[in-house]
């Protein structure tokens, strides 16, 4: 708040021009002007995010699953995650583009995409940080896949996962953008396109600055359901997120 | 016996020219054997030597996760075979839940073999109590050090009253004051709720007091070189009069590492 602000002080102070560098003010005039028009273009790309969110957790909660039970699935999953997830994500959004044309399902098919990565590693790491004797104990103890699953390995990794909701939807937000400002008829990546080809800066502005404030609302109820103490990285009564088996490690030293 | 517990026979094992050394299922496992070895029903034996030797392999090979290449592994608990399910195993790493308490820890020894956890809850309170962690039941495991931590684990492998309790060097980074209470600990809970133990570690005098047979073992491949019974009266506790009995086992033993070569 305080930096809104100092920007908006200091851009009239300087006499900046509002074409060049808008003010805070001169973003919400813009919005102000034509809220149905944003109103469309937002809904729009909130739209393709969060169907994209939504099938990127559809799609990392099987393979999640897959991995309690299967050695090689771990490491196929390790190795798509290594090599698809370094691969340039923004390159992938053409793609998209050309298969399923301009509009909401190739911005959603990209925001898919770009969601997917966060929620595999997180699920990755949730599976290695299970010690591999747990296995053993199971089968000891005559466990079956049903009880393993539902007493250890959800339990013990699901808050590597829901750890990462919130970096998936930032991506799948920055997904559908990219999307939309490579082709598509409406949402705000078309908008911030339509703001570059016709210079218009504060029309620019104004969509980043929706797209900005979409992303922190929804950080913000996500991080409401990720401080749930049952899903929750930070272990209960611990100041700080820790891994925990991180605990065990540290103890182990003792 | 005692407090009404009902003792379990305990499990009997007779082991005959057992190796192994084909495809590990873990990492860690090391080659084996080959290894002859009989344990009567409700002793305890250690296999001692130092880590890294394979008597967490022969272990595991007892506890059938790792299948012998040659010879066989029996265990029958009565007159018939052990089965899997009968024995408990402590890890030497605690594998705890963070978010279960000390007590739920405990029970969901009970719930992974699909048995119901409030009709274990009194058994799982006491052997805690017994544990020295009855103020503990609700705390969260990491708030336990780390040998109230492998207390926990030890209570939980003796939750379903197993036939056979496997020890797999749950001393390991234990200084000597927490290790003389730990193994009185153990030897209570042991003499509370009696069953076969085979135990792996590397601590001498910890497995004299605790073992009536203190197996003495030889590395590459992991092999019983020496059989040292311990006929010292129980509960064993660290006394003017134990003491220089357990030295002079420890002597014994030590004499017979050196002869080996694993102690130089």
């Amino acid at each position: 708040m305080t930096c809104l602000v100092g920007w908006e002080v200091v851009g009239r102070a300087l006499g900046i021009r509002p074409d060049a560098l808008p003010t805070p003010s001169r973003l919400v005039l813009e919005i102000w002007q034509d809220p149905v028009e944003f109103r469309m273009h937002g809904t729009s790309t909130l739209g393709a995010a969060a169907g994209g969110f939504a099938l990127a957790i559809a799609t990392a909660v099987p393979l999640w699953l897959w991995m309690a039970h299967s050695r090689r699935a771990l490491a196929y999953i390790a190795s798509l995650a290594r090599g698809a997830g370094r691969f340039p994500m923004a390159l992938a959004a053409p793609v998209f583009v050309l298969w399923f044309g301009f509009g909401n399902r190739s911005a959603a098919a990209a925001a898919w995409w770009f969601a997917l990565f966060p929620l595999l590693a997180g699920s990755l790491r949730g599976v290695r940080s299970l010690p591999a004797e747990m296995l053993d104990w199971m089968t000891i103890a005559g466990a079956g896949p049903a009880r393993w699953l539902t007493k250890v390995y959800i339990p013990a990794t699901i808050p590597f996962l829901v750890g990462q909701l919130d970096v998936a939807f930032a991506l799948a937000l920055s997904g559908a953008l990219t999307a939309e400002f490579l082709g598509a008829d409406r949402g705000l990546g078309y908008l911030l396109m339509a703001g570059v080809s016709r210079s218009d800066i504060p029309l620019f502005g104004a969509a980043l600055s929706l797209a900005i404030l979409i992303a922190a609302l929804a950080c913000y109820l996500i991080h409401w359901l990720q401080r749930i103490p049952a899903i929750s990285m930070n272990e209960p009564g611990s100041p700080h997120g820790a891994s925990p088996y991180e605990a065990d490690a540290r103890r182990g030293t003792r | 016996m005692m407090d009404g517990w009902s003792p379990p026979v305990g499990a009997s094992v007779r082991i005959r020219g057992a190796c192994s050394g084909g495809r590990p299922r873990n990492a860690n496992d090391l080659p084996v054997g080959p290894i002859d070895l009989d344990v009567a029903a409700g002793e305890f034996t250690s296999l001692l030597c130092p880590r890294g030797c394979g008597s967490s392999t022969l272990l595991r090979m007892i506890a059938g996760l790792v299948p012998p290449v040659s010879g066989t592994v029996h265990a029958s608990a009565g007159s018939a075979p052990l089965r899997r399910t009968q024995i408990g195993y402590v890890f030497p790493a605690p594998l705890l839940l963070p978010r279960r308490t000390v007590l739920e820890n405990v029970l969901l020894e009970a719930e992974i073999r699909g048995l119901r956890a409030a009709a274990h809850r009194e058994r799982a309170r006491r052997l805690l109590a017994e544990a020295g962690l009855a103020g503990a039941e609700n705390s969260l495991p990491r708030q336990l050090t780390h040998a109230d931590a492998q207390r926990l684990c030890v209570c939980r492998a003796l939750l379903p009253q197993p036939e056979l309790l496997l020890l797999d060097s749950l001393f390991q980074g234990m200084d000597e004051l927490t290790l003389e209470n730990f193994v009185g600990d153990l030897q209570r809970l042991w003499l509370l709720s009696p069953t076969t133990v085979i135990m792996a570690t590397g601590q001498m005098v910890e497995a004299v007091v605790l073992s009536d047979r203190v197996l003495v073992m030889a590395q590459s491949p992991a092999r019983i070189v020496h059989d040292h019974a311990i006929p010292l009266p129980r509960p064993r506790r660290p006394d003017k009069e134990t003491l220089p009995r357990v030295s002079e086992h420890a002597a014994r033993i030590r004499t017979i590492l050196q002869a080996q070569g694993v102690l130089f």
